[in-house]
């Protein structure tokens, strides 16, 4: 008869109080780790993804030929370089950074356009002279531009798409010198892609600039480190406060109840019997605010995606390890808090006294 | 069936002060006896049902049941369970069930349901099935409590003023219901309305932790 659904099913007022309570924080700490983990896959999606079929290196030594010195240095390794005349991250006009390659001539933009398996998707590729540049669907989308708009002093001709979020143009010296970098950039395209990187990885800082999967991926682990330290810690301390404001909710709605158990227990219930059933009611209820609170951040992210998110070319990841781990950490702490007192003041309660005072 | 005590004796700390509330109480309860505890506010009756019951521990003394020792022992819950009901000065019902699933926390058992409407009807109660106790005024949720104490057919009842919020007819029904109901068993009762004995009962009087057969 002792059934762990029956109170909280005809006390819905209590049942409603603590499931919005632990379900927002639920939605709340999923959706904060959500947006922190779509920072990191917007930057990686943008800085390091492009590095997956070719390296990038920019030579800012004093010597002329610098294609020489790079093929010399990898000789070892079957590869194919591009040279090509400006590669890096533009604060593109004053928006957000992209990484845009500039080409000396239309067969070699074409070329690391079939290389990065970019499809054109509307318009045409830029002509040289013309201060034209053809930007990836998402970054138009980021910005609210469309073909024919101007990004800069350049017009917007073309709309391309494919796993690398860039931009390809032709750069006027003018331009170049303003960008601040006239040295030599190559692309290198390799069969032996994993011995590129090792070497580049070990190529004289001073000298080169270089830009490659595993490197970028690992500077982009670093700067990320700090932040998901930073979210960690914030998350913590916002799981433990809202995990005690659970518990203590939970511990006064049982505190109004001990007359209850008394009279189970002088009717021969083991308190063990209660105590059971008290715990199974706090974790019957925690789990399933989290199950709710955690399938409203799924439909909240489904619905920020969709409508903001994705209109800006970027996206959330809707399930998320790290959003699982913290949310589900709240009902387990939240448990923990008020499974003990409640358990500790049963064990401690003068049951029969209650019966006795009255 | 017999329930008896021995040289049983309960003392309290009341503050510096040590209380004696029953002293050297040896008593038997026969099985089809009817047994009422009277006597003066304090005197210790609620006191002696507590300890008969296992509700409660003698500071000295046993108590035994069917030859065997039943105070001071672990799991006392189990004897209550399956053998003991008690009835309360108040009814005291779960506020969340209503007065069907009341009763039937006496015992995990599943014909008890179809028991409760029975039980329920002889009291003339069938209408608050599925009343849940405020719905209920004091003397219906007592009667309540009589029945989930009587439904389990246990042997031995204990009744702390039981008819204390009723009035004088439904005092009598409910008493007359008691005594006919464990006519097989032990009934040990409290009460101050002695217009409600019929004289077949046995007297206990408890006057200065003493008890005294009369």
């Amino acid at each position: 008869m002792l059934n762990p659904i029956l109170y909280f099913k005809r006390n819905p007022k209590n049942l409603i109080l603590i499931m919005i309570i632990s379900s927002l924080a639920v939605l709340v700490i999923s959706l904060a780790v959500a947006i922190i983990s779509s920072i990191r896959l917007s930057m990686e999606t943008v800085v390091v993804n492009q590095f997956t079929d070719y390296s990038a290196v920019i030579y800012k030594g004093t010597d002329e030929d610098a294609e020489s010195i790079l093929n010399d240095t990898l000789s070892n390794v079957d590869l194919h370089t591009v040279s090509i005349d400006y590669a890096n991250f533009d604060t593109a006009f004053g928006t957000n950074s992209v990484f845009l390659y500039a080409f000396y001539d239309t067969d070699t933009m074409q070329t690391v356009f079939d290389y990065s398996n970019m499809i054109l998707t509307n318009g045409r590729m830029p002509q040289i002279g013309c201060s034209e540049i053809i930007l990836h669907e998402s970054i138009l989308k980021n910005r609210g531009l469309s073909i024919g708009d101007k990004l800069g002093n350049k017009e917007i001709v073309g709309t391309m798409n494919g796993s690398k979020i860039v931009g390809y143009s032709f750069y006027s010296d003018e331009e170049k010198e303003q960008a601040g970098y006239l040295a030599p950039c190559f692309i290198i395209v390799s069969e032996e892609i994993e011995s590129v990187r090792a070497a580049l990885d070990e190529f004289d800082k001073e000298k080169w600039q270089t830009f490659t999967y595993t490197a970028l991926n690992k500077q982009l682990e670093e700067e990320m480190s700090t932040l998901n330290l930073i979210m960690l810690m914030i998350v913590f301390m916002i799981v433990s406060c809202l995990s005690i404001a659970v518990a203590a909710l939970i511990f006064t709605i049982y505190s109004g109840r001990y007359e209850e158990f008394a009279i189970l227990n002088a009717m021969g219930y083991k308190k063990r019997k209660i105590r059971l059933l008290v715990i199974s009611e706090i974790v019957i209820l925690s789990l399933s605010s989290w199950f709710l609170g955690y399938s409203l951040s799924l439909v909240g992210m489904s619905i920020v995606n969709e409508t903001i998110y994705k209109d800006l070319g970027q996206q959330m990841p809707l399930f998320n390890e790290n959003g699982f781990f913290y949310s589900i950490l709240l009902p387990f702490l939240s448990i923990l808090c008020a499974v003990l007192p409640v358990s500790r003041k049963l064990s401690k309660t003068d049951l029969i006294g209650i019966i006795e005072r009255r | 069936m017999v329930l008896s005590t021995e040289k049983l004796t309960m003392k309290y700390r009341d503050g510096e002060k040590e209380r004696i509330v029953l002293r050297d109480i040896s008593v038997e309860f026969r099985d089809k006896t009817h047994n009422i505890l009277v006597g003066p506010s304090g005197s210790g009756k609620s006191t002696m049902l507590y300890l008969l019951s296992t509700l409660r521990v003698p500071s000295a003394g046993t108590i035994k049941f069917d030859g065997e020792i039943i105070s001071g022992i672990k799991n006392t819950e189990k004897i209550r369970y399956e053998k003991f009901g008690f009835i309360f000065q108040q009814a005291f019902l779960l506020p969340y069930l209503n007065a069907k699933e009341n009763i039937c926390m006496a015992k995990k058992d599943v014909a008890l349901s179809s028991e409760a409407d029975k039980w329920l009807e002889r009291f003339n109660l069938s209408y608050l099935t599925n009343k849940y106790p405020y719905q209920m005024s004091g003397g219906e949720r007592q009667r309540i409590a009589i029945i989930r104490a009587l439904i389990k057919k246990p042997s031995v009842v204990f009744a702390d003023e039981p008819t204390a919020s009723l009035d004088h007819d439904n005092a009598k029904m409910v008493f007359d219901i008691l005594k006919q109901e464990m006519a097989e068993g032990i009934l040990i009762a409290t009460t101050h309305d002695l217009s409600l004995l019929d004289g077949n009962e046995q007297i206990y009087k408890i006057e200065d932790g003493k008890i005294v057969k009369s």
